[in-house]
């Protein structure tokens, strides 16, 4: 069952196969958490947000066209989740919080390599400056970035998970970068790229 | 590494902080819990449709989206029965308001109105706009597509007739109410010659008036017949000396009779009210100037010849072409090598032969470079 691509799983959980479908879960919840993680900056609101990523999908596994891939149709759902989460929050959220389930994941994953308290502290305040710098784009183009620059899809994939053209996507990651640098700039991280 | 990504690339070890960003990690314990709540819940799994649409609305300044904070507020008559009908849940008072609105529509089809507004709402009604791909299947349009009303029946076709009557009323009172205002002896005047009735109304004396109808000889068989009420159907500007100039006509004279005083609606005179306004539509249909591909069209079009006048010129020359508004060459300036040759003459016959559409600026001028 697991070596079973993701269109066979959804063509047998669309005929009532449950466990393919628990297939599908086990194999993308990961990557849907680590999405729902960095647009919604909280740890808790992701679990749930994975969760009924997956419930949706499957309540509505018949309007699955298969014109795209199955991850990239449960990834709009968790992008829209997560945006409807965060736009139903009561009071914005500018600044990084201490259990950032970014930046803990940042320094937990430096900590197993890097003992040196100084090192540890600087790349704190990095990851502080990233996050924030992050933080202060558009709803658009931090969605966009997140997709591409974090999670690593392509920009053919990005656009079919934001429903928009590739051309599109390429633009918003390029002024999405434009405005990371520029804000890694003012917090003291200046642009190398001319050296290099 | 292209130029553009290294010129994209984030200080520092930012980059690749970016690139393999963990999260918190978590133990295959919470992730086998997690699959095991997801298949709790399948039993209750129900989709919100609005969780398949495109997520995010366009960022300012993308290319390839409208931004729709630029769109007006509904402001016509139409759209408020457009909002009206997507609000109302009662389907026979929706479908009033259906037919209402293409009874408006068609009413406005059949008397072409002064305000360019009621044939944009007209464009509207017969085409509206189609949702995005991804979100068509999702979203809720705000009219949804129902079966046509039936319209048998008298009810829509009083509507029609009343409708239409009004539209007619008013545009005979407008064009009374024009009458009313121009001065001088209108009654008195005389008529106006057939030269006269094609030309446009006379222009003062040294002042440069270029007619519409001058400007648009293919425009659609618009009539050309001057406006009632003396209104000029034209544009100041330094075009070509129009030929109203030599109507001869006294600069008062109305070139055709206007209307009599009307009693009562009449057809026949409507629809001569409705064919004077024509010229307004044509007028709003000329563009400013032509379009950039025309001109490429028309200079290409002639390039050829104008290359074959500077054969065996070792260097290109330049020349500067100014078309005037009926579309026509005016005039050509030649600079460069060819300047003040034979090839001068060459070249400004060749490309006097360009041809743009019509359009309303009273000139407008294009450089090209004719190389050998």
């Amino acid at each position: 069952m697991s070596q079973k691509s993701d269109r066979e799983l959804v063509d047998a959980a669309r005929k009532g196969d449950a466990e393919a479908f628990g297939v599908l879960v086990r194999r993308h919840q990961k990557r849907i958490y680590r999405l729902a993680a960095h647009l919604l900056r909280d740890g808790a609101e992701a679990e749930d947000v994975t969760q009924d990523t997956f419930v949706r999908a499957y309540g509505a596994l018949d309007r699955f066209d298969g014109r795209s891939e199955p991850f990239t149709w449960m990834y709009r759902i968790a992008v829209n989740l997560s945006l409807n989460a965060i736009r139903s929050r009561k009071t914005g959220r500018k600044a990084t919080t201490p259990d950032d389930p970014r930046i803990e994941g940042l320094l937990a994953d430096q900590k197993s390599v890097e003992a040196d308290p100084a090192r540890l502290a600087a790349d704190r305040q990095a990851a502080h400056a990233l996050a924030e710098g992050i933080d202060q784009l558009s709803e658009t183009l931090r969605t966009t970035l997140i997709l591409v620059g974090i999670d690593g899809l392509s920009h053919a994939e990005a656009a079919q998970v934001l429903g928009c053209p590739e051309g599109t996507v390429a633009w918003r990651v390029h002024e999405a970068r434009k405005k990371l640098r520029a804000h890694l700039e003012q917090a003291g991280y200046p642009d190398e790229s001319g050296k290099s | 590494m292209s130029e553009q990504d290294r010129k994209e690339r984030l200080p520092g070890p930012f980059e690749g902080l970016l690139k393999d960003w963990p999260v918190a990690p978590r133990d295959d314990a919470f992730w086998d819990e997690s699959a095991e709540k997801v298949a709790e819940r399948l039993a209750t799994a129900q989709l919100d449709p609005a969780l398949l649409a495109a997520p995010l609305p366009p960022a300012a300044g993308e290319p390839g989206f409208e931004s729709k904070a630029d769109e007006p507020p509904p402001r016509s008559l139409a759209d408020l029965a457009r909002s009206l009908a997507a609000e109302d849940s009662k389907p026979e008072s929706s479908d009033w308001i259906k037919a209402s609105l293409s009874l408006s529509q068609s009413a406005r089809a059949s008397a072409p109105m002064i305000a360019d507004e009621a044939r944009a709402s007209a464009a509207e009604l017969v085409a509206p706009p189609a949702p995005a791909p991804a979100a068509a299947e999702a979203s809720v349009h705000p009219l949804p597509a129902r079966p046509a009303p039936a319209r048998s029946g008298a009810g829509p076709l009083l509507m029609a007739g009343i409708g239409l009557l009004g539209l007619a009323a008013a545009a005979v009172i407008v064009v009374r109410a024009q009458q009313k205002a121009t001065p001088g002896p209108v009654a008195a005047a005389p008529s106006a010659t057939p030269a006269a009735a094609v030309a446009p109304a006379a222009s003062a004396p040294g002042e440069s008036v270029v007619s519409i109808n001058d400007l648009a000889p293919t425009a659609g068989g618009a009539s050309p017949a001057a406006r009632p009420g003396g209104e000029k159907l034209a544009l100041k500007g330094g075009g070509p000396e129009p030929k109203a100039a030599e109507a001869p006509t006294a600069p008062e004279a109305k070139p055709e009779a206007l209307p009599e005083p009307v009693a009562k609606v009449d057809e026949k005179k409507d629809d001569e009210a409705a064919k004077q306004m024509k010229p307004a539509a044509t007028a709003g249909e000329l563009p400013d100037k032509p379009s950039t591909g025309a001109v490429q069209a028309a200079i290409g079009s002639v390039m050829g010849s104008a290359r074959a006048c500077v054969a065996g010129y070792d260097e290109a020359s330049r020349a500067t072409l100014t078309f005037g508004s009926d579309g026509r060459v005016q005039s050509v300036a030649v600079s460069g090598k060819a300047a003040g040759t034979p090839a001068e003459a060459c070249i400004k016959a060749a490309l006097g032969k360009a041809r743009v559409q019509p359009f309303a600026r009273p000139s407008f001028s294009v450089g090209t470079t004719i190389r050998p």
